[in-house]
């Protein structure tokens, strides 16, 4: 019944958009002002309808009702509540689903206020972002639909549609299978949606973008428009990552956090391309340059996204993470071909509308490092993409799947790192037109001492890596820059108005919130590097069979093995295993090993790793036990019992907390960088006519 | 990147662009995409599951580890009549090192059994990989993967990954995760009967 409004208010927002995409067609070559403003009307009411649709799925989540397929696969009788609502995203016709419930929330503030600029792009704007939406539902509603009914035929045979087949009756399942135990866990239920709010959220500058080119506009006031859209979505896809990550190190137990797998890559790829195009964006607006680069590379990011989510969601690509494969794969790749031909075939025909406006002055330039940045940033994103597509090239080309692993990703990845990380901290000091090595110099010698200084302070301390060194001394220089960036600025301030430093700290991020924020993000990537740095060199790991009692030493710590308690559901239990079952599905089986960790002069520190192993064979997990301080994680991995011994593999991961606390660093400075200021809201007012004197001088 | 930047500082003297270079990039996206339908249709989800016949292989082992096979190269077809287990591994590979023990003791409790054990080393330096074979003493018999053959018959998503074959050659257990000595007894024990 709930399910049936649902399965409404679905297709009521499928004909809302393709309502919204054929009026905003017919306004934009019209340019009917009534047509455009019904498209608009019609794009904002999709919001509520999929959010009727998400809601009727959690509610047939919640109260069982196992008569509709989605819920029988990804709820059971003992899936607790909150799992029954994320649920929602557990399985791959239900995320496609909240994937255009993500999406229509972005049109939803895109097209809510009527736009009192930029008028000319509205219509083709909201044609390319509702023509989006509009695959995307009916994906939903004829190939991955969650409201489909399970039926059953005189022979008992159950299948599923969403409509009564011929000569079949409703079935009603006496219990669902469960949601997959995979994806159970917490940092799996908030990782998806953010890195699908990142996806989804590349739709807006792509639809300002493509807009832009529809409507013949010259400015660039499509970049100045989707910008906060753009950092949300790179903000989204950052927070993606990050909690990929840390579920990766949290749960999947094999000491590291990032394996280079091709869902891993297919994240990273676009967060790439929209990086470089966050940074040469700034070269458009502050010079007019880079007309043709900046479109490419927002085209980028948003195809990339589309290609990573097709070749992972139809199985194109085999990885770890294949949790859904499915019939997708025909009706994707037609959507597929529509944004790759359409966007290049579009810059072809409009280049002329692309041309730069100013020449690149000197090669010593602020313009000349952004273009350098950007040739990393694209020099790593092909390597990047070659790796993750080198099995489907070579297959085509030798008959062979070759895979290419991690240790190749990071050699050919790490001297491409190394010179972003110099251009980060060249980048802010050169000036724009034109600049000269020894302003350069008078500007960073401080900090390049700083970086020596380090070098040598760690090469004292006994490491001796070359590339090591290197790193952490590349690291320090820029962190050395970025850090005298802010003290010109609070110096500047202090001497003119008299403010006392952290006053004047705060106005030089409410003045330029964009440039200081952004300087924020590069000292969370720093602070970032030296968790990889660490964690990639210095890691140490031992493997032990130990009986009760028996201790292992590993650096300064002593692991001492208690006992094991194993927790098989489907037979009778020890009493201890009644812990272990408060919040876990009786489809779990649970093997953990419990072990004291002694450090001199502390208190000892008991510690559980376990291991969960799936009862209807789809796999395991190794939720590690972690003893965390401030350098270093003691990172245990219990990995089962046999007469007596238990089996326990031990890493050292050094520096790592560097890695999550830069984390949050880059989450902050992007928020600073996004928050609108006071001058940008007086700007936004003034823009169209400042756009318009442009667009006569030229 | 350079491309871009040529175009932008010359655009004022070469107005029009050759016919090629102009429709190039459109041609190179219609191949891509001509690409990515080659890659759909000839994608083979079919990993073999228990009850399928178990893809024959031809595999040529170390010097030195012959197991309890003692020739090479070996053929799966070659071991009917026996039950055999094929492992894909790899000294890079991190779960792999959490079932190697479990794998060694499950052969030296079967091997006289009529139990074979086939090591499938995937995308691997033999140095690495012999180093490997060293730190846990293993000695049933294994190979390289050259040309990841064997790993692309069965369709392997990564490793580890293991298969266990009857004497019939049908395959009656597999798992994409490590295996431990005791689930290994359990099908080697029934399969044995």
């Amino acid at each position: 019944m709930i399910a049936d409004l649902g399965l409404i208010a679905l297709v009521l927002a499928a004909l809302a958009s393709i309502y919204s995409l054929v009026t905003a067609a017919m306004g934009g070559r019209t340019k009917r002002a009534d047509l455009i403003e019904s498209a608009r009307r019609a794009a904002v009411m999709i919001a509520p309808l999929l959010t009727l649709a998400c809601l009727s799925i959690i509610i047939s989540n919640l109260t069982g009702d196992y008569s509709l397929e989605y819920t029988y696969r990804v709820s059971n009788d003992t899936t607790p509540t909150l799992l029954r609502i994320t649920a929602l995203w557990g399985g791959q016709n239900g995320s496609m689903l909240f994937w255009c419930w993500l999406l229509s929330w972005y049109v939803f503030f895109t097209f809510l206020r009527p736009w009192k600029s930029n008028l000319d792009l509205q219509p083709w704007v909201n044609f390319v972002a509702i023509g989006t939406q509009a695959f995307f539902i009916l994906l939903v509603i004829f190939y991955a639909n969650p409201f489909a009914r399970l039926w059953v035929d005189a022979a008992g045979n159950v299948s599923a549609a969403v409509f009564q087949p011929a000569g079949l009756r409703a079935y009603i399942a006496p219990d669902g299978t469960g949601l997959n135990p995979l994806l159970r866990h917490p940092g799996m239920i908030i990782h998806p949606p953010m890195l699908y709010l990142g996806f989804v959220g590349l739709t807006i500058p792509f639809a300002y973008a493509i807009g832009a080119m529809l409507a013949r506009n010259k400015t660039d006031s499509w970049i100045r428009a989707s910008r906060r859209a753009t950092l949300i979505a790179w903000l989204f896809l950052s927070l993606g990552l990050l909690l990929g990550a840390r579920w990766a190190y949290d749960v999947l137990g094999w000491g590291g956090y990032w394996g280079w797998d091709p869902v891993e890559n297919s994240a990273l790829l676009p967060w790439l391309v929209a990086t470089a195009f966050l940074h040469s964006v700034i070269i458009q607006e502050k010079r007019s340059m880079f007309k043709i680069w900046n479109m490419v590379l927002i085209l980028l990011a948003f195809c990339l996204m589309v290609l990573g989510t097709f070749v992972t969601r139809t199985g194109v690509i085999s990885s770890v993470h294949s949790f859904a494969r499915s019939s997708l794969g025909v009706p994707f790749l037609l959507f597929v071909a529509i944004v790759f031909v359409g966007s290049v075939g579009l810059m072809i025909d409009r280049s002329n509308l692309l041309k730069s406006e100013n020449k690149l002055d000197s090669l010593f330039s602020r313009e000349a490092a952004f273009v350098l940045n950007n040739f990393v940033f694209v020099a790593i994103t092909f390597t990047v993409f070659v790796g993750t597509y080198y099995s489907m090239f070579s297959e085509l080309f030798t008959g062979q799947k070759l895979t290419v692993g991690p240790p190749v990703f990071n050699q050919l990845l790490g001297p491409q790192v190394a010179v972003l990380v110099l251009l980060m901290g060249i980048g802010p000091l050169v000036a724009w037109r034109k600049s000269s090595p020894e302003a350069l110099g008078r500007m960073s010698w401080k900090s390049a001492l700083l970086g020596v200084g380090v070098m040598i302070a760690l090469f004292a301390l006994g490491i001796k890596p070359f590339w090591v060194l290197l790193g952490f001394g590349l690291i320090g220089y820029t962190a050395g820059v970025t850090f005298s960036e802010y003290w010109r600025g609070m110096r500047a301030r202090h001497k003119l108005s008299g403010e006392n430093y952290p006053t004047a700290l705060t106005r030089l991020f409410q003045r330029n919130r964009r440039r200081y924020g952004g300087y924020l993000i590069h000292v969370g990537v720093l602070v970032m590097g030296i968790g990889v740095i660490g964690s990639l060199n210095f890691q140490q790991q031992t493997q032990r069979s130990m009986e009760p009692g028996s201790s292992v030493t590993l650096g300064n710590y002593t692991l001492t093995y208690d006992h094991a308690l194993t927790c098989d559901p489907t037979s009778t239990m020890p009493p201890d295993c009644a812990d272990w079952y408060k919040d876990r599905g009786r489809d779990i089986e649970v093997i953990a090993g419990y072990f004291t960790v002694s450090q001199a002069g502390q208190a000892p520190v008991e510690l559980t790793p376990y291991r969960e192993v799936f009862l209807n064979n789809t796999g395991e997990l190794s939720p590690p036990g972690v003893l965390t301080t401030i350098g270093e994680d003691l990172y245990v991995i219990f990995l089962g019992e046999q007469s007596g011994f238990g089996t326990v593999k031990v890493f050292i991961n050094p520096l790592i907390q560097f890695l999550w606390s830069g984390g949050i660093v880059l989450v902050i400075g992007t928020i600073v960088a996004m928050w609108p200021s006071a001058a940008e809201r007086r700007e936004a007012v003034t823009m169209p006519e400042r756009v318009a004197v442009r667009g006569v001088v030229q | 990147m350079s491309e871009s930047e040529v175009d932008e500082t010359n655009a004022e003297e070469q107005p029009a662009r050759s016919p090629l270079r102009r429709y190039l990039p459109l041609g190179l996206v219609v191949a891509f995409v001509a690409f990515l339908a080659w890659g759909l249709f000839t994608r083979n989800e079919t990993q073999p599951t228990s009850g399928a016949a178990a893809p024959d292989f031809t595999l040529a082992l170390f010097n030195d580890y012959p197991g309890n096979i003692g020739k090479t190269p070996v053929s799966l077809a070659d071991l009917r009549g026996k039950v055999v287990l094929i492992n894909f591994w790899a000294s890079w590979c991190i779960p792999c090192a959490q079932e190697a023990a479990d794998l060694q003791a499950a052969y030296q409790q079967y091997k006289d059994r009529g139990v074979v054990f086939l090591g499938v080393d995937y995308l691997d330096a033999e140095t690495d990989a012999r180093n490997y074979l060293k730190r846990f003493n293993i000695d049933y018999a294994n190979g390289p993967d050259l040309g990841t053959v064997v790993s692309g018959r069965y369709h392997i998503t990564g490793v580890p990954e293991t298969y266990i074959v009857d004497k019939a050659g049908i395959i009656q257990f597999t798992k994409i995760s490590p295996v431990n000595q005791a689930e290994l007894a359990a099908v080697f024990e029934r399969l044995l009967k």
